[in-house]
């Protein structure tokens, strides 16, 4: 191009010399200076490259010296090298007849089988100090529960308390196989109850291809939605784990997803007569909880939208009550990925059946009056934000807000919960995939049905050892 | 009249010149695009590695979920190291309009030929779900892409 360019100055400068002799003599001189200034760029540069390329061949030289012994360098030795290479390749082969890596992460496969199979956990200490007292037989007394937090008098300041309940520990497999791949786990942690170490279990089903049956998550809740935080579960996110079936049908063509499931029904009750504010279970249902999921899952995250229909059943055969009512729920939730590693995640869920599924057993189903033996289903609100930024690849922080919310007859006990709300802001350190240490600040308000507060504030300290 | 034809015609001869420069310019237009093709997919690819770090301090999710989006993660990345080998392939046949000295262009093309190779092992990789061999292998890409840019962009 440059060459064209001077031709074509050079021949114009020709045709014009006639009339501006002077002019092209002085162009021409300009035109020289800047071919030697060209010629000298290409020459400098010509000797960069060659001496990259040859400070790459001594590079590759010596990381070939390097991986030889001393004594193989000879052609005799690079004989003997190849000979020692054969036989450890023959006894890697050997090996692999015993034990070989598994087909997931962190799995191995044993001898004969195609099934890789691993197991992991962590260990989870809490140390914890609130500013209000919890009796030692509630969950909040170690965990964070919305309904355990003290309203009225407080019984003494302040309480430092320490658990190591989440510890878990987990079994898992994978086998492909021609109807699909075969997914099996069991799961289980220390927190079975409020105030021993009795092992709870967490999960146990298998799946394969489209079809899974067993304890999980319930289909109703997105899993990847849920807040990140030290404190137990967030106000406002839905985790329930019972038994379900459940199939997953891909929708051809699009990047989404229908979940149908059955599962686990359990109805939660308060009663007009009730003195307590407790809330009591029947379990005698006639149909299971039935939920449908639409799921999306893009680049940029993923997105769900559930529905949930569910039978109410108060039974008591000695008084010869026997009710029922069919209600419904929706819950939409996300996940949405913001630069590399940054996440939002929301859940808004609303519906007349539920209580149950609000996380910490805050709310009941349904209220039952006693003198007209009518059924009413509660009608329950919930919400959660949450935000997680990465400072760095080992400083993570966590924001999570939450809110819900139940709609009670006038019948029944008003030392009962009507609303909890939650902020969490916390500070993860992760220097290695195998230990995390977090620090967590949290805040949360209750409100009864009579108009009564309380607060706490509570700050975590945590450890976490992952294997 | 001879004075001012005499002024068209070198102008018609710099008018020549300067539409040759033009399509030297679409060249490096197209050079650069395809650079800036491959440094997409080499992002596309960190960006899927540090969503499946991310993975790890998750405990809400099970760890059947979290290989499940492990996996999700990993074919993305195969398809992002499939179309860096197109891209390369791409950068290849445009490689004779890049004006390159006699030293330069086997250089140029070993380099492109490496960084083929080390798409299709990624990719390899990546579909066989070697979650942890995936890291070091991006690494290694870079660094071919970085060596390469060194010697022929100046960065």
């Amino acid at each position: 191009m440059r060459r064209a360019c001077f031709l074509s100055a050079v021949l114009a400068a020709s045709i014009s010399s006639a009339y501006a002799e002077d002019d092209v003599k002085t162009l021409l001189k300009d035109l020289n200076n800047q071919i030697k200034e060209l010629r000298a760029q290409v020459k400098e540069s010509n000797a960069r490259i060659n001496e990259l390329e040859q400070s790459l061949a001594q590079e590759k030289d010596r990381q070939l010296t390097h991986q030889l012994p001393k004594d193989s360098v000879t052609e005799s030795g690079r004989t003997a090298v190849a000979a020692e290479a054969a036989v450890t390749a023959e006894q890697a082969r050997a090996a692999s007849n015993v034990v070989s890596t598994g087909d997931v992460k962190g799995t191995i496969k044993l001898a004969g089988s195609n099934t890789s199979i691993g197991f992991g956990g962590f260990t989870k200490l809490h140390m914890m100090y609130t500013d209000v007292s919890i009796p030692k037989d509630k969950w909040g007394h170690q965990e964070f529960y919305g309904s355990d937090i003290p309203v009225g008098e407080r019984h003494q300041s302040g309480q430092f308390n320490a658990q190591a309940k989440e510890s878990r520990l987990w079994f898992k497999s994978f086998t492909p196989s021609a109807l699909g791949d075969i997914n099996t786990l069991i799961e289980v942690d220390l927190d079975q109850s409020a105030s021993t170490y009795t092992p709870r279990l967490r999960h146990a089903y298998g799946s394969i291809g489209n079809f899974l049956a067993g304890q999980t998550y319930t289909t109703f809740t997105n899993t990847s939605a849920l807040a990140e935080i030290d404190a137990a579960i967030a106000v406002g996110n839905i985790v329930v784990r019972q038994p379900l079936v459940r199939w997953t049908q891909p929708i051809p063509d699009t990047a989404m997803d229908v979940m149908v499931a059955m599962e686990f029904p359990s109805s939660r009750f308060t009663r007009s007569s009730s003195a307590a504010a407790s809330i009591e279970n029947v379990d005698d249902e006639r149909f299971p909880d039935m939920v449908l999921r639409l799921n999306t899952r893009q680049d940029w995250g993923n997105i769900s939208l559930s529905g949930m229909a569910r039978e109410i059943r108060y039974r008591d055969a000695a008084k010869g009550i026997d009710e029922h009512a069919w209600g419904s729920a929706i819950s939409l939730a996300g996940r949405i990925n913001i630069g590399n590693r940054d996440n939002a995640r929301f859940m808004f869920s609303y519906g007349d059946v539920l209580g149950r599924y609000i996380v910490g057993g805050t709310y009941a189903d349904a209220s039952f009056d006693e003198v007209s033996n009518e059924l009413k289903l509660n009608t329950t609100y919930s919400g959660t934000l949450f935000y997680q930024h990465y400072w760095n690849p080992t400083w993570r922080s966590n924001l999570a807000l939450g809110y819900s919310r139940t709609d009670l007859p006038a019948y029944v006990n008003q030392a009962l919960t009507r609303e909890v709300s939650s902020a969490n802001i916390n500070l993860m350190w992760s220097p290695l995939t195998e230990f995390t240490l977090g620090l967590e600040y949290l805040y949360a308000v209750r409100e009864l049905e009579d108009g009564r507060r309380g607060d706490m504030n509570r700050i975590l300290l945590s450890t976490r050892f992952n294997f | 009249m001879l004075k001012s034809s005499s002024f068209i015609l070198p102008l018609l001869i710099l008018l020549q010149a300067c539409t040759i420069n033009g399509s030297n310019s679409a060249d490096s237009k197209q050079q650069f695009t395809h650079s800036r093709l491959h440094k997409i997919m080499t992002d596309r690819i960190s960006v899927s590695l540090d969503q499946i770090d991310t993975l790890m301090t998750d405990h809400n999710r099970t760890e059947v979920d979290l290989d499940q989006d492990r996996r999700y993660q990993a074919l993305r990345i195969a398809d992002s190291a499939a179309e860096l080998q197109r891209t390369v392939d791409m950068i290849l046949k445009i490689q004779p309009t890049l004006d390159l000295t006699e030293h330069q262009a086997p250089v140029f093309t070993k380099l492109a030929n490496q960084l083929k190779a080390q798409g299709g092992e990624l990719e390899q990789l990546a579909r066989n779900n070697q979650i942890d061999a995936l890291k070091p292998a991006l690494k290694r890409t870079k660094n071919t892409c970085m060596t390469c840019h060194s010697l022929f962009r100046g960065y």
